[in-house]
């Protein structure tokens, strides 16, 4: 099973290229820098890469708040579009190509592809008129040589917009872009094969036809045999012309055509049960008991295996073995009757965590271990998922795996996955923002504890001492140099040769008055007149030399008062924790509202994933309902022909 | 009646094979109709999220790398032909600070242009030394193992290093060199 979803999904793949990002080339052109200039720039590309559109979209915006990315013109922006349309923000996309388009600084190169990803937005809006008017803006030759890939997809949205708009009225328009598409190219296959689907619409049957078995001989001759998309697509080309055939009585060739698909090919449900239909036609009930009986073999799946209980009873019944028939249109009815108890009981006990117990991740994306051996949980990052966000899952109840193919079904579940991340990432900045508080609520009595410690040595320091101090030198050199005191500012030798002087002179005032004291009296006094001629003469670099001590002192008790100054202020501010707790705050708050907000939203997705399923269980149980009557009529008409003796052949053996 | 019931159920049985090709058709077609309330409401809630996401991120580089000390290591990958990364070991003054075991994808993410930021801490001002060890596997299947190191100076700013790891046609063989960003 895991094999026929994985390989149904890879025939929707050409959705998911409509909606991946531009490769590295095609959205750069020939001067795509091999190497980031942006390191910002360069992390966003490493997740984008990875599938990881978060983290991605996450990046762009951190280097939009700063200083934006640098070096590489405006093909982030295309990116950021393309990430957007992976992420499922086409609304977003849309209102960043079309500012782009509106920018006139951006290059010509840009603007093309800019164009050409708006109308694939307007695409996948469904918005047929603005896909078609910013498609015609796309210069054709340039996106070709820019964009070879991005050119092929141009061509075929044109295609598929045609038919979306005129159906079958576009034949021509979209034979003409098929021909323009290189003929290896599986756009030109799909849209051959969608023009094919719109032919049989529009009930030009013949036409269809032509076109199928052309596709099909294409496939057949240039789809190599390793590329299962190739493969898928032939093999739903050779269902639907098996399908047409049996449609218009060509068993032979209907049974021609379906033989062709592989037993283990997503589509062989159907393709068996058509082969039953196609040898009924041909009367081979052999051929087609053998194809029910295989059928018979694997659950009760789809809408297709649903009708081989019966189906193999009428085929006996065709068989002329009447009892036979009676017995499997007995075996129909208890088999039909079984699973509507289940279908009954999963409804009533359906809840989301018994749909997505009912899932498993594909073996591809469960890291190693065996399909089944893994158990889904909604909103892991590690839950793989395509370009559209479709999580690659298959279903491990055999009654979600119809429902498990369809888009809306898959659209539901992407949302809620999504939501369920968005959550984790709340929760996870949630449980961040408490440990910045706590981390912020250490730093802050860090902080106070450093700030005692410094009062306290500036206590110690006896700082406003120092400040009267220097008031009081600055006013005596002030009031010398008004008197012109020229001992004021004698140099330190000098005022050791003073005190010397002043002290023979208090010497000599106590010595008796004779020849000896006058002389030494005359001497002191020539000594002194010269000290006296000998400051005068220096006052003027003394003085000077003062006034450079001053300001150097003035100049450091500046300083000191600065930084005291800037110090008090510290002390008396936050540090810019409180800026920080601010942000913390608001960013809780913030928090808060949004995960009330995802919770909403949660709700609201759950319950509609929950109506889908119900819908989806009622719609087979009415089928399956259909098959219990029709089982217990066949029957009952049987036993009644049996009883009465109206058939009373003996049962022959009919084999092909 | 009986013979009314089987006409039924044969119609029923291929009423599948009107449908199937139509369905088929639109398998291709990838537009679901918009449930334009849910899904605006979804995609609202998305940017909302990433606009929290990219505050809080600021935020946390604000609280946790402050400018003046942040240093930040990044490793970008042009090679292939010569190695195929399989891990990387990085130390800062001779203290393993990061190491790193590729998965293909993360290898084919870096082959294709993305960096890695391998690590972010704080870093002191002035001299330091940072040593990486890089581990692949060569075009001949022989594993490879390659140092380089490089001394730097921290200032005041915000330091960032790339380790680059590419082919050299020279020699044909890989070379590891790390570049200071200014």
């Amino acid at each position: 099973m895991s094999r026929t979803l994985s390989r149904t999904l890879q025939l929707l793949g050409l959705g998911l290229a409509l909606a991946s990002g531009p490769p590295m080339a095609s959205a750069a052109g020939d001067d795509w820098p091999q190497r980031a200039r942006d390191l910002g720039y360069g992390t966003i590309l490493y997740d984008h890469y990875q599938g990881r559109s978060l983290d991605a979209l996450t990046g762009f915006a951190v280097a939009e708040a700063r200083d934006g990315i640098q070096g590489h013109g405006d093909h982030p922006q295309l990116i950021r579009g393309s990430v957007m349309l992976a992420y499922g923000m086409t609304r977003q996309a849309q209102a960043l190509f079309e500012a782009l388009l509106e920018d006139s600084r951006v290059d010509a190169l840009s603007r093309n592809l800019a164009w050409f990803y708006l109308g694939k937005v307007y695409y996948l809006e469904g918005d047929n008129s603005r896909s078609q008017q910013a498609l015609a803006r796309v210069t054709a030759e340039v996106l070709a040589a820019d964009a070879p890939d991005d050119h092929e997809q141009w061509l075929y949205l044109q295609g598929q917009l045609a038919l979306r708009v005129d159906g079958a009225g576009a034949d021509s328009n979209v034979e003409a872009l098929v021909a323009r598409l290189p003929s290896g190219s599986l756009y030109r296959h799909y849209l051959r094969y969608n023009l094919a689907s719109a032919r049989l619409a529009a009930g030009h049957r013949e036409a269809a036809l032509a076109t199928l078995e052309q596709l099909a001989s294409q496939l057949q001759a240039t789809a190599p045999a390793q590329d299962g998309e190739s493969q898928a697509l032939l093999e739903r080309t050779q269902l639907s012309l098996g399908e047409l055939y049996l449609q218009q009585s060509r068993h032979r060739d209907a049974q021609s055509r379906l033989a062709s698909i592989r037993l283990d090919s997503p589509f062989s449900d159907q393709a068996l049960y058509h082969y039953a239909l196609a040898s009924a036609g041909t009367e081979s009930w052999g051929l087609a008991l053998q194809a029910l009986d295989t059928l018979q073999q694997r659950p009760l799946f789809s809408p297709w295996l649903q009708q081989v209980p019966y189906a193999r009873g009428h085929v006996l019944e065709q068989l002329q073995r009447p009892q036979q028939a009676m017995v499997a249109y007995r075996d129909a009815a208890e088999r039909y009757r079984t699973l509507q108890q289940q279908l009954a009981q999963a409804r009533a006990q359906l809840t989301e965590a018994s749909i997505v117990g009912a899932l498993q991740p594909l073996a591809s994306v469960a890291d190693g271990q065996p399909p089944g051996q893994s158990t889904v949980t909604l909103g892991d990052p590690a839950l793989g998922s395509d370009a559209y966000g479709r999580l690659q899952l298959q279903p491990g109840d055999p009654a979600l795996a119809q429902l498990l193919s369809q888009e809306p079904f898959q659209l539901a579940l992407r949302d809620l996955h999504e939501l369920y991340r968005l959550q984790r990432l709340m929760t996870d900045w949630q449980d961040k923002l408490a440990s910045f508080d706590a981390m912020l609520v250490t730093r802050q009595s860090q902080r106070w504890r450093k700030i005692v410690d410094t009062r306290a040595a500036l206590q110690a320091q006896q700082a406003d001492q120092w400040l009267d101090q220097q008031q009081r030198f600055q006013r005596r050199i002030d009031a010398a140099l008004a008197a012109e005191d020229a001992d004021f500012f004698m140099s330190e030798p000098q005022r050791a040769a003073h005190r010397r002087i002043q002290r023979v002179l208090t010497t000599l005032e106590t010595l008796p008055d004779d020849e000896r004291t006058a002389s030494q009296r005359r001497k002191i006094a020539r000594i002194q007149a010269y000290f006296d001629w000998q400051v005068t003469d220096d006052y003027g670099v003394n003085r000077w030399a003062t006034q450079k001590q001053l300001r150097q002192l003035n100049q450091a008790m500046a300083e000191f008062r600065q930084r005291r100054t800037a110090l008090a202020g510290e002390m008396a501010g936050t540090g810019g924790n409180a800026s920080l707790a601010r942000r913390i705050s608001a960013s809780g708050q913030r928090l808060e509202t949004l995960a009330g907000e995802l919770e909403l939203a949660l709700s609201q997705a759950r319950a509609e994933l929950l109506a889908r399923v119900k819908a989806d269980f009622d719609r087979q149980q009415q089928t399956v309902q259909r098959y219990l009557v029709a089982s217990r009529h066949a029957q009952a008409r049987l036993a009644d022909a049996v009883f009465s003796g109206v058939d009373d052949r003996p049962e022959e053996q009919t084999d092909d | 009646m009986t013979k009314n019931t089987v006409s039924g159920l044969t119609r029923l049985l291929l009423r599948g094979l009107l449908l199937a090709l139509p369905l088929a058709g639109a398998a291709q077609d990838q537009t679901a109709e918009p449930e334009a309330g849910a899904a605006v409401s979804v995609e609202e809630l998305k940017r909302r999220v990433i606009e929290l996401n990219r505050d809080l991120f600021i935020l946390e580089e604000d609280l946790l790398f402050p400018a003046s000390t942040q240093f930040a290591v990044f490793l970008s990958v042009d090679t292939g032909r010569f190695l195929t990364l399989d891990s990387v070991k990085l130390k800062v003054d001779d203290e393993v600070v990061a190491a790193h075991l590729y998965t293909d994808r993360q290898v084919a993410a870096l082959q294709r242009g993305g960096m890695q930021r391998l690590y972010i801490g704080n870093l002191r001002s002035g001299s330091h030394q940072v040593t990486v060890f890089v581990e692949g596997v060569g075009a001949d299947q022989r594993a490879y193992k390659k140092a380089a190191t490089l001394d730097f100076d921290k200032g005041a700013d915000i330091a960032s290093l790339e380790i680059r790891v590419q082919d050299s046609a020279a020699d044909y063989q890989p070379h590891v060199e790390i570049v200071e960003w200014e």
